[in-house]
């Protein structure tokens, strides 16, 4: 989860997630964030991230986003 | 193409493509939905995926693009007329500059810009007694008259009638009436349990300055939840922005550029 949100801080610096209940709805993501977001992931844990599954739901939380990962055949040890 | 075959195609334009561009954010099932209804159109190339779909008497152009150059085919690969095509691009900041200015190369022009407005701490609007009410499934026709006859329907989504009827059952629209008639009314979609989106928000041109606008406010705001989010978007040359922030909404950086084929 930390590696996440690094990446997270790291696409976004500006934006405090760990206040946010929704990334998506309170803006702070934006869909050209989440192909970045998408990139960053796929590099990190050596995945693909089926196109099927970018979808702004899939980015809403960490809890989402590490799903995600792990649906993607990533593991995430921290 | 069906959905594996798209997600196989969309994979192949955007994995480790940093020029990879898109504004194509529905869910891929649904899309084979309508493409299978023939709603929706697909046209590959080489470096783009484009789909267009039928919305009203206007098309509207979704694409998946490896680079520029895709961008470039999406034009070309037009078949409707390119007075009533639109593209719409959600984001902000540098690469929402970015990709307008780069679909403006390729033969776009800009439309109109739409900022998002939100709060999660409303003010409340000072009013007396009020007088709103929720409309019910029979307001729907005059609901769906008043906005009509007062948007441009041509790069809005309209919701047709049996959206606002659904709509009105759901309670999303709060109204104020004159006698019989309704002098103003609030669209608030409810999208989960925290967002509330003022979709709509109309005093007919007789009941303006009485004050229902605020009462309207006031009865939305105070439906939202705590930690929920009360949003809008609006145009940027909208000179009600300034009442909104009044009210403790703020342009959060988002922004929806429309954009037309350029004549």
């Amino acid at each position: 989860m930390e590696t996440i949100y690094k990446i997270l801080e790291s696409i976004r610096p500006e934006s405090n997630f760990k206040n946010s209940e929704n990334f998506i709805d309170d803006g702070l993501l934006d869909s050209f964030d989440i192909v970045s977001l998408v990139n960053e992931l796929e590099e990190e844990y050596d995945i693909l991230v089926d196109a099927l599954d970018i979808l702004p739901d899939n980015f809403s939380s960490l809890n989402a986003i590490s799903a995600l990962v792990a649906k993607s055949g990533g593991k995430i040890e921290d | 193409m069906n959905k594996n075959e798209l997600n196989d195609f969309i994979n192949g334009l955007r994995h480790k493509n940093p020029d990879y561009r898109t504004n194509l954010y529905q869910r891929i099932d649904l899309i084979e939905e309508k493409i299978l209804c023939g709603n929706m159109k697909i046209t590959t190339t080489a470096d783009l995926l484009l789909l267009t779909e039928a919305d009203d008497d206007l098309t509207r152009v979704y694409f998946c693009s490896r680079n520029e150059t895709g961008l470039q085919t999406i034009i070309p690969s037009l078949s409707s007329k390119p007075e009533k095509t639109v593209v719409d691009v959600i984001g902000r900041g540098e690469k929402l500059e970015e990709l307008s200015a780069a679909l403006c190369r390729c033969g776009f022009q800009h439309a109109f810009r739409f900022i998002r407005m939100s709060t999660k701490t409303p003010i409340l609007p000072d009013v007396g007694i009020t007088n709103v009410e929720i409309a019910k499934r029979e307001d729907a026709s005059e609901i769906n008259w008043i906005i009509r006859s007062t948007f441009e329907t041509t790069y809005a989504h309209i919701p047709n009638l049996s959206e606002i009827e659904a709509d009105c059952e759901k309670g999303f629209v709060h109204v104020v009436r004159e006698g019989t008639k309704i002098a103003a009314f609030a669209y608030i979609a409810i999208e989960n349990h925290l967002n509330h989106c003022l979709r709509y928000f109309i005093a007919l041109p007789e009941a303006r300055g009485k004050g229902y606008g605020k009462q309207l406010l006031r009865h939305g705001f105070e439906q939202l939840p705590l930690n929920g989010l009360f949003y809008l978007w609006i145009g940027t040359y909208n000179p009600t922005i300034k009442k909104y922030e009044k009210y403790g909404l703020k342009h959060d950086g988002l922004i929806d550029d429309i954009l037309t084929i350029a004549i």
